[in-house]
């Protein structure tokens, strides 16, 4: 089909807008109707009208029309160009098409189409013609249509019969020509320029989403008379833009001789402008659209996805995709081009994301108010901790979710959650030293059952380090696959449950101290050669790093290899040394991590449909391989499988290509499988695994606690040690200096007894510490002697004692054999490991903290914003700590 | 179009009303009934004299306040607020707000305008952080502005004793040539010492280049050094051309020739401060909150000391970013009338007196002023417990102030808010995002052109 190029030629764009009418409702977006058309149509980018070529007109009585239609006739030799937005009414029959101008009345006073508007155009000297018809009833304005004579093009904004629910759009224009503008105005991908047909098509499926009122597919139409060839309506294109041809450039330049001298003289001097100068003015910018706030989506995830999901979702915002309109949203919310979501990722240890949701009631009344927010007898609010509420939850592995409903009411909840499937994998590996490499096992192909024969006493010797099944989701699902794929088949089908036996040997080669962390990344952390770990401390484990085996994920162990930031330890100017790598050996038939997204709906939101709609968009952008997939593989993830259900191998600038990575681009993802109930069933077994433990936490309640702040972290700190406690996990509270025994430098105040299990008591103790803190140095050694006596007497197989502690300021005045009596207590009988938070100003940089870490085979963790989730970790480790490998 | 509309109707009553009541369900005549309701970030809820006011409050009126402990990140909070007001799910009546927030917060409707002007005590450069639009949206609780801590007795050991450096260029010599010379001698002397470690390395300077929104906040006090206009919402056009890209390309210098170490890539306040504390850096940019952790291990006005940071050579402007938090009444409140009394009573001439005498930076005037007509905190000292968030130790005696405090003040006056946009924080993620990427790499202009070009279209709110 030919395309009619009106470049060079005398064209006229008339726009007739009618915004305020004295009769009717007036249509406040038809205002910037005219602005928006006139800015893109007279953009250089579209080409063809010049600024003089392209008249608004915005007519309270009929005969503004009839004379503006006169003028642009008679004055067009190329394309002639008519738009009409405003009120528009039909007879009762459906015909004789009235456009509405200001002062029109219900049946007098209007324009009518057949008689006025084609007659005037019947008679114009324009080589075609284009009109465009944005009104109630435009679609009925194609029968008189074809009465007409002249090669015109008829655009309508919508099917025959219908009214459009329009024109209250605050800013940017109504939606169609929203939709119109942004068409001619970008161009269309692969094509030179913007046709009629083009334009037609594509409002098709801009406007897909609309609905008339009559709620049916709001569906613009065409018609053409008289003319079989197309017309270019804009030049613009997304693409590289071809030469304009030396014929129109001719014809151009005689236009500007004839008609404007003087302005073809600037042309010579701008000519002499440099040529940067030129590009920069070409390139400035229209007056930018006033956008709104975009809708702010919450999103949830695990501290060890955070990094990249935040650059996904910020790869995501910064998108096109982002700026198309959301279901639910008010016409002209938004004016075209602006974002419509912005998102805010954070991250939340997974018990702490499942008690949130299990409490989603207090979660949703802490938001609107209710309810206190404070540390009270339930403990610190969810809305403190996990934190926002989410409308997207993107835990690692679907067992987390199962884990998550399960503890969710069966009814009543006002958060609804929605599975809508994996957008990222990772598979599970266990990282082994490279000089420990295990003889006779395959990496990319070995079972679980090899996997710990090769590590054991036997053979390599190596400790086995996991993180929390209770904390982690990278723990969980590693704990699934020990107890569930030990020997290398697939996880059999549901009702299979794990075999008790095989948990406990499972769980007795995960028994040295300290073995479990809070997350994978921190674990990994923990692990990198020659870092002094200013948080970590006194033991922390790089001298452990060629004895261990992290039991992680694919994704963190490169990253770790490849000297990638991992948890708190930055970046590396370059990849580990050979031996200080660990190579991924990846247990067979155990399920990948697949990060489920799930959508999470708030009972009584307001803006649940747009909402809902965002988060929508945003997971299919992030399954999309030219999208989010894009993000997450140079994230070092696994993509998401095509239709054809193969397992995704590693994109090109993947880490995992790098051979530094010492992972196995090649190794299978294997999707997860079990179902919720063999979730739980690993759970209680792993519970069953655990020794019952015993747990005192001895708090400095001296002055200088309060100084800077450190009351309330410290108190944080306990707080989440004490919600590891339960059943088979008890603890007491003690403090110290005791008030009313001042004098006595090994008194302790007993606030909770030993052998509690409800953390509610013990956080209701910690509230009336904030109150009551002793005016008197703390003896920590003397108090601590107090303590380890009782533990060591206490009974039982895993013992500890937490120390929080600000500064030990029993120093002047202490009896000599204090030292002398707390180190042969602590090396005596049953293990008692003391893990100490640190407050003071060095931390755990003091020599007193390091022999107490080494000597009672515990650790140390300073303070600091991770510090709750570390010592969390370092507790749930206490429950199988007395148990010694080998 | 056709269709009338009784919504417009309905919302046309609503506008009535809105100038009458509020426009919001609950408030109607009669007393307003139940605890005031103040949403906040964790530092509130702890024991401090922001909470002890609250108590004050309380006592004076007989109203109850109830504060609601938001997450504990910044991010946290504005995510929170902003969906749930969104939402229209949130119920609060006070929200204490950080000062980046405003703009964004009322174009969503979040907040509802204070509706009077704030009178003329509050300081006028603080006051523009709850402005937005050509109206008031809240009143400053407490302020801040950045510092320059300097090491007094190193630079005088080695000849600079009279003052802080002037500008930036004196700072960047002064470090390189300080830092030589001492690092040569402790290396000597070093030797044998600390059980045979190495003494660690002395660098010129250390500040917040962690991708967070402090590594934003250096940036843009990099950018207005740099000629920038902080009035200004567009990094391309006019005056403000290149400000941002000389911005970073000095901050990148700075950690190419290594008067920054390495590591300040991963440094926010607290980390920033230890290095400083521990003798690791010469020149530190910090907050005065962090004034007194580094009078823990160095002697104030001895070994260490504060100044305005560097003076901009053009027109010797020392502007900072101002940090800090303001009180605004949520759009959605049931009870504005006790929210505005609460609010009022806060930010009163008093109340800021007492948030400045235990170490909080005040956003009012008076509360600098000393001798006769000037404010006295109500409370009694015996209510005098430190908190997080102030600086410590408290006034020595109560009724006087930290000893930063007349350089606190002329910092204060001299700082500018960040860009008042509703989309400010977009444009803080990407300078997050892509400074760090152009501090980590080996160089060249191109991302630093595409972070101006990105911040425009940031702040516009338009994907182009």
């Amino acid at each position: 089909m030919s395309e009619y190029d009106a470049r060079g030629k005398v064209n006229r764009a008339l726009l007739i807008c009618v915004s305020d009418y004295s009769n009717l409702r007036p249509l406040p977006a038809v205002k910037d109707n005219a602005e928006a058309l006139e800015r893109v149509l007279t953009d250089p980018a579209t080409d063809l009208f010049t600024r003089d070529e392209v008249r608004i007109c915005t007519p309270q009585e009929p005969w503004e029309v009839e004379q503006a239609l006169d003028e642009v006739a008679a004055e067009a030799r190329g394309l002639l160009l008519v738009y009409f937005s405003g009120h528009g009414r039909v007879g009762s029959d459906g015909g004789n098409l009235q456009l509405m101008v200001g002062a029109s009345e219900r049946r007098h006073k209007t324009v009518s189409w057949q008689d006025l508007v084609l007659r005037y155009l019947d008679n114009a000297r324009a080589d075609r013609i284009v009109i465009i018809l944005e009104c109630c009833y435009a679609g009925n304005a194609g029968e008189a249509f074809y009465s007409s004579r002249k090669p015109m093009s008829l655009l309508m904004a919508a099917q025959p019969n219908r009214r459009i629910f329009s024109g209250d759009e605050p800013a940017g224009g109504s939606v169609f020509t929203r939709a119109v503008t942004r068409v001619l105005e970008r161009g269309i991908a692969d094509r030179q320029s913007v046709t009629f047909d083009d334009l037609v098509q594509e409002l098709r499926a801009e406007l897909a989403d609309e609905r008339t009122p009559m709620d049916d597919a709001w569906e613009p139409r065409s018609a053409k008379q008289n003319t079989t060839d197309d017309v270019i309506l804009s030049f613009a294109t997304p693409g590289a833009r071809p030469p304009v041809p030396l014929r129109i450039r001719l014809r151009r330049w005689l236009n500007l001789l004839r008609a404007h001298w003087i302005r073809l003289l600037l042309i010579l001097a701008i000519i002499f402008v440099p040529a940067t100068g030129g590009i920069v003015l070409l390139n400035l910018p229209g007056d930018a659209p006033a956008c709104r706030p975009a809708l702010e989506l919450r999103l949830l995830t695990a501290p060890e996805a955070e990094p990249a999901l935040r650059q996904a979702a910020f790869d995501y915002e910064m998108s096109g995709a982002n700026t198309r309109p959301l279901d639910g949203e008010g016409i002209g919310d938004h004016a075209d081009g602006c974002r419509r979501a912005q998102i805010t990722v954070y991250s939340a240890a997974k018990d702490q994301t499942d008690r949130g949701f299990a409490a989603a009631g207090r979660w949703q009344g802490e938001a609107q108010g209710a309810g206190s927010g404070t540390p009270d007898d339930q403990g610190t609010g969810p809305l403190y901790r996990p934190g926002p509420q989410p409308d997207l939850w993107i835990p690692e592995s679907t067992a987390d979710y199962d884990e998550a409903r399960r503890g969710m009411p069966a009814t009543g909840s006002p958060a609804a959650l929605h599975n809508t499937g994996p957008v990222a994998y990772t598979p599970l590996v266990v990282g082994i030293p490279w000089a420990k490499r295990l003889n006779d096992v395959e990496p990319a192909d070995a079972s679980w059952r090899d996997l710990l024969a090769g590590t054991d006493g036997g053979h390599r010797r190596l400790k086995l380090l996991r993180p929390s099944p209770v904390l982690s989701g990278t723990g969980l699902l590693h704990t699934v696959g020990l107890y569930l794929a030990a020997d290398g088949t697939a996880i059999g089908p549901s009702g299979t449950a794990p075999d008790p036996a095989l948990a406990d040997r499972a769980e007795s080669r995960l028994s040295a101290p300290g073995s479990q962390y809070a997350g994978s990344t921190e674990l990994l952390c923990s692990l990198r050669p020659g870092s002094d770990d200013p948080g970590g401390g006194a033991a922390a484990g790089s001298k452990d790093a060629g004895t261990s085996a992290p039991l992680v994920s694919e994704k963190s162990l490169a990253d770790f290899n490849l000297g990638r930031a991992t948890g708190s330890c930055p970046a590396l100017a370059s990849p580990l040394a050979l031996g200080d790598r660990y190579v991924a050996y990846y247990p067979k038939n155990v399920p990948a991590l697949d990060h489920p997204l799930i959508r999470v709906a708030w009972r009584g939101a307001a803006d649940a449909a747009a909402r809902q709609s965002a988060v929508e968009r945003f997971a299919q952008w992030l399954r999309d391989p030219g999208g989010g997939q894009r993000t997450l593989s140079e994230q070092g993830y696994r993509g998401v499988s095509g239709n054809n259900g193969a397992t995704p191998q590693p994109a090109k600038g993947s880490p995992l290509l790098d051979s530094r990575a010492e992972t196995d681009p090649h190794a299978r993802v294997v999707p997860f499988a079990a179902d919720p109930d063999q979730v739980a069933k690993v759970l209680d077994g792993y519970n069953k695994a655990q020794k019952s433990s015993q747990l005192l936490i001895l708090m400095d309640a001296s002055t200088s606690m309060a100084d800077g702040g450190k009351l309330p972290r410290a108190l944080r700190a306990a707080s989440r040690v004490m919600e590891m406690a339960g059943a088979h996990h008890t603890y007491g509270l003690w403090t110290f200096p005791d008030r009313e025994r001042s004098d006595d430098r090994s008194a302790v105040r007993k606030a909770v007894p030993l052998g509690s299990t409800e953390p509610a008591r013990g956080k209701a103790a910690l509230e009336r510490m904030s109150g009551g803190l002793v005016e008197h140095g703390a003896a920590m050694e003397e108090a601590l002697t107090t303590a380890v006596r009782t533990m060591k007497k206490a009974g039982g197989t895993n013992n500890a004692i937490v120390l929080v502690l600000d500064e030990d300021d029993g120093g002047p005045g202490r009896a000599a054999d204090v030292e002398k009596t707390l180190t042969g207590l602590l090396k005596d009988g049953p293990e008692v490991p003391v893990l100490t938070l640190a407050m003071g100003r060095s931390g755990c940089d003091t020599f007193a903290l390091q022999w107490l870490a080494g000597t009672s085979n515990g650790r140390c963790v300073s303070d600091g914003p991770t510090a709750p989730d570390q010592l969390a970790g370092l507790v749930a480790s206490i429950g199988a700590a007395a148990k010694e490998e080998q | 179009m056709t269709a009338p509309r009784t919504t417009l109707t309905a919302a046309l009553a609503c506008l009535t009303l809105v100038a009458a009541s509020g426009c919001t369900a609950g408030s109607g005549p009669g007393p307003e009934k139940g605890a005031i309701v103040l949403a906040t970030g964790s530092d509130l809820s702890s024991s401090g004299v922001r909470q002890d006011l609250i108590r004050d409050f309380e006592k004076r009126t007989g109203r109850t306040v109830r504060i609601v402990q938001l997450p504990d990140t910044a991010d946290g909070q504005r995510s929170q607020l902003l969906a749930a007001g969104q939402s229209g799910n949130g119920g609060y009546d006070v929200l204490n707000i950080d000062v980046a927030w405003t703009a964004e917060f009322a174009e969503a409707g979040v907040i509802r305008p204070w509706g009077t002007s704030l009178d003329g005590d509050f300081l006028d450069s603080v006051v523009k952080t709850a402005e937005y639009d050509g109206k008031v949206w809240g009143v400053p609780f407490n302020t801040d502005a950045g510092l320059l801590y300097y090491r007094k007795d190193i630079l005088a050991d080695y000849g600079h004793h009279y003052r802080p450096p002037a500008n930036w260029g004196e700072l960047e010599s002064w470090a390189k040539q300080v830092t030589g010379a001492y690092n040569r001698k402790a290396a000597r002397s070093g030797k044998g010492q600390n059980h045979g470690k190495k003494p660690p390395t002395m660098y010129g300077m250390v500040a917040q280049l962690r991708p967070y929104e402090g590594l934003t906040v250096n940036t843009l006090e990099a950018a207005w050094y740099a000629g920038g206009d902080p009035d200004a919402t567009s990094f391309t056009k006019g005056a403000q051309v290149g400000s941002l890209q000389q911005g970073v390309g000095d901050l990148k210098l700075r950690l190419d020739d290594g008067i920054m170490p390495h590591e300040v890539m991963t440094m926010d306040e607290t980390e920033s401060r230890r290095w400083f504390a521990d003798g690791r850096a010469l020149f530190m940019r910090n907050w005065p909150v962090e004034y007194a952790s580094v009078a823990e291990k160095l002697t104030p006005g001895k070994k260490f000391d504060v100044a305005q940071l560097p003076a901009r050579p053009s027109d010797g402007r020392r502007m900072s970013v101002l940090g800090g938090q303001n009180l605004a009444i949520s759009a959605q409140s049931t009870r504005p009338e006790g929210a505005r009394e609460l609010i009022e009573a806060l930010t009163g001439r008093r109340s800021e007196r007492c948030l400045l005498e235990r170490g909080f930076a005040a956003t009012r005037d008076s509360a600098y002023r000393e001798g006769p007509g000037a404010p006295t905190c109500p409370l009694s000292p015996g209510d005098a417990r430190r908190e997080q968030g102030a600086t410590r130790p408290p006034a020595p005696r109560p009724g006087q102030e930290p000893p930063y405090t007349r350089t606190l003040y002329a910092a204060l006056r001299a700082a500018q808010p960040r860009p008042r946009s509703a989309h400010y924080q977009t444009f803080s993620k990407v300078v997050q995002i892509r400074v760090s990427q152009y501090l980590s790499s080996p160089g060249g202009t191109a991302i630093a052109d595409r972070l101006a070009k990105e911040a425009d279209e940031a702040l516009s709110g338009v994907v182009r």
